[in-house]
């Protein structure tokens, strides 16, 4: 099952970034500089579904701040049955329902697959092997520049928690903490992998810390109003 | 050939979609919970309605149909019914009470049912067949008692002077129409329509049918008038639940009463040995040496109402038919009402009842509780009170004790509506 889903979506797309990816090698002639390419376009690529799915959320958000008090009110005074009936009733009223909420799983669900087809092409890309690129002897291996810690994971993670400081500077302290708890993930899974990985979401890292502060600076992030 | 998991390829998203992450996930639990429980009670509904679903009529159509909950609300049928009869209108008259004496009413144009009460009487409502249906019951299709597709109109009776702010939310949302008595009913129903953007209703002004009967039973009664130099009778008739006075302050408004030697009688709402019998029976224990304390269960307020010369309640529907029947005070307790899950919440205003309890006597502080005696005994004799009761119940109530011939014109307009709408 797992083969038959990988070969359906995965695959393809593992084709298509590697096509993606010699390409911006032959054009280079550094597979470094190809990474940067490749992360650049898979994150342009991926932006209009970022932009989705952070407008689904944004409306998950707005209905669920704005109906709060009255979910509050009737969780304190309701029970059983009754609240859930009464929960039933303020959804409809307002147009929600509580389902609604896994509509944010369809651009999550388009994005997975990306993530899957690019971690598993860039962990273990023969070509990477003792190829140099900049201060890194070997894109192919960790990079052990302080002293045989790893300097690129951390490089990384800066840029994701600069990213996430822009992202939820107007949002709540859930959200923040959610930010920060995917940022020391981040810095745990990917500490030992090849530093052409780690590059590659450095590079994605800074595009979206580019792309929040773009955001920022226009002081929207997309938004749709909830129809009453 | 390549070696990943999934997890670890999620944790290399960006912060937006790690928040994201964690809110499908949330959205998921959430969801997943909130759908279980509705399923569930669905099975519920489904099996014990099933199980005790025996009304014969169930597959008929009906031009007109009357619900009532119980007997507590014959006093509003029983003059419809009656009405009907004699324009000879047929109806079906269902109940959820054994005992309901509308049940005996059955005529040529009146058929009864007992329907049973909870899954049973919901599963019947919820497949009935009729142009029209009215009820008592607030909360049509919000709580159990949904709107059946085979009914073309819905109408609520409200059956009590109040602009029903303290009734659960929702409680009229859903009806196609609305029988009211005044013009404070018709302004928080469409205030309340107008935030939650539902369908606006016919809200229809006929009076209060429970008035028409309870004035007819009046007339045979001897009514206590004046205290003939005797000790005044207080009859205590709280609300249940959260606001009711019982629970609220128990013995301690009661004791000043009795150790001055007034007669009280306590009179707990019929869902207070129900839902609260802790508080009923805390009480009962607390004042048991008192002789001239009386506990009227009966389920006729009337007696009691008739045998006193003052009400102390709290923000009860029971204080406006004290006031408005009998033309006597009622000492309330005054105190910020509980709104929270109440029509209540949803008003920019204050609801009607509590802008007019110094129109039907008095509002009391706790401080006043141990100078009740004295205020008892100054209003029971106020000739001023009974001129500011008759005067608010002119602007509040219309027609009172004639509502019922314009309910039931109501009721053939929308027969006739809904007949013209099908044809």
């Amino acid at each position: 099952m797992v083969e038959l889903l990988h070969l359906i979506f995965i695959a393809p797309l593992e084709t298509a970034l590697l096509w993606v990816l010699r390409s911006a090698y032959a054009l280079t002639g550094s597979y470094g500089a190809a990474i940067i390419l490749l992360s650049l376009a898979f994150n342009i690529l991926l932006l209009p579904f970022y932009y989705y799915a952070e407008t689904v959320q944004n409306r998950e958000r707005a209905v669920q701040k704005r109906l709060a008090p009255k979910v509050e009110e009737f969780r304190a005074v309701f029970t059983g049955q009754e609240r859930y009936m009464m929960l039933r009733t303020l959804y409809r009223q307002n147009g929600y329902h509580p389902v609604y909420a896994l509509r944010s799983l369809l651009p999550l669900a388009m994005q997975v697959p990306f993530f899957i087809a690019t971690f598993g092409l860039l962990s273990s890309f023969a070509p990477l092997n003792g190829q140099p690129f900049l201060l890194f002897a070997d894109l192919g291996r960790p990079d052990g520049l302080l002293g045989g810690v790893n300097l690129m994971p951390f490089v990384m993670t800066a840029a994701n928690l600069a990213s996430g400081l822009v992202y939820t500077r107007s949002l709540t302290r859930r959200d923040r903490t959610q930010t920060w708890i995917v940022a020391g993930i981040f810095l745990v899974l990917l500490y030992g992998s090849p530093v052409g990985l780690v590059l590659y979401w450095t590079v994605s890292n800074l595009f979206s810390l580019a792309k929040n502060c773009v955001y920022a600076q226009l002081g929207r992030r997309p938004r749709m109003e909830f129809a009453q | 050939m390549f070696k990943h998991s999934l997890p670890l390829v999620v944790g290399y998203l960006d912060p937006g979609t790690g928040s994201l992450l964690f809110s499908v996930i949330m959205g998921v639990v959430t969801t997943a919970y909130f759908l279980l429980k509705g399923l569930y009670y669905k099975v519920l509904g489904v099996v014990f309605g099933a199980l005790g679903w025996k009304s014969p009529v169930h597959e008929e159509e009906h031009p007109l149909v009357l619900y009532s909950e119980g007997r507590q609300y014959f006093s509003s049928f029983q003059p419809l019914l009656a009405e009907l009869e004699r324009r000879g209108r047929p109806c079906l008259f269902l109940t959820s009470d054994p005992e309901d004496p509308g049940l005996q009413l059955a005529s040529g144009t009146i058929r009864t049912a007992c329907i049973g009460a909870g899954h049973a009487a919901w599963r019947r409502l919820n497949t009935l067949k009729a142009d029209l249906c009215l009820m008592t019951t607030p909360g049509l299709d919000v709580l159990q008692i949904k709107r059946s597709k085979g009914v073309a109109h819905y109408a609520h009776l409200i059956h009590a002077p109040t602009d029903k702010a303290f009734n659960r939310a929702f409680s009229f949302d859903y009806f196609d129409s609305v029988l009211v008595c005044g013009d404070h009913q018709v302004r928080t129903l469409r205030v309340l329509e107008q935030r939650r953007g539902t369908k606006a209703k016919d809200l229809i002004d006929c009076g209060c049918v429970y008035y028409d009967f309870m004035k007819e039973r009046l007339a045979g009664l001897p009514v206590r008038q004046g205290q003939g130099g005797g000790p005044a009778s207080v009859l205590v008739a709280p609300t249940w639940g959260r606001n009711g006075l019982l629970r609220r302050y128990g013995a301690r408004i009661l004791r000043p009463l009795l150790d001055a030697g007034l007669t009280v009688t306590v009179r707990p709402h019929p869902q207070s040995p129900i839902s609260e019998p802790e508080v009923i029976a805390d009480l009962r224990g607390q004042l048991a040496a008192y002789p001239n304390l009386r506990w009227d269960l009966s389920s006729d307020p009337i007696q009691a109402m008739a045998a006193s010369d003052v009400m102390l309640s709290d923000i009860s529907g029971v204080i406006f038919d004290y006031a408005f029947l009998f033309e006597k005070p009622v000492l309330t307790v005054a105190f910020t009402p509980d709104k929270r899950g109440m029509e209540a919440s949803d008003l920019p205003y204050e609801p009607w009842e509590l802008t007019v309890l110094d129109s039907i006597g008095r509002q009391l502080n706790e401080e006043d509780f141990d100078r009740l005696p004295d205020i008892v005994a100054s209003m029971a004799a106020s000739d001023e009170s009974r001129a500011a009761i008759r005067d608010l119940r002119a602007r509040s109530v219309s027609h009172f004790g004639s509502a019922t011939p314009r309910v039931v014109d109501a009721i053939e307009t929308m027969l006739d509506r809904v007949k013209a709408e099908r044809a």
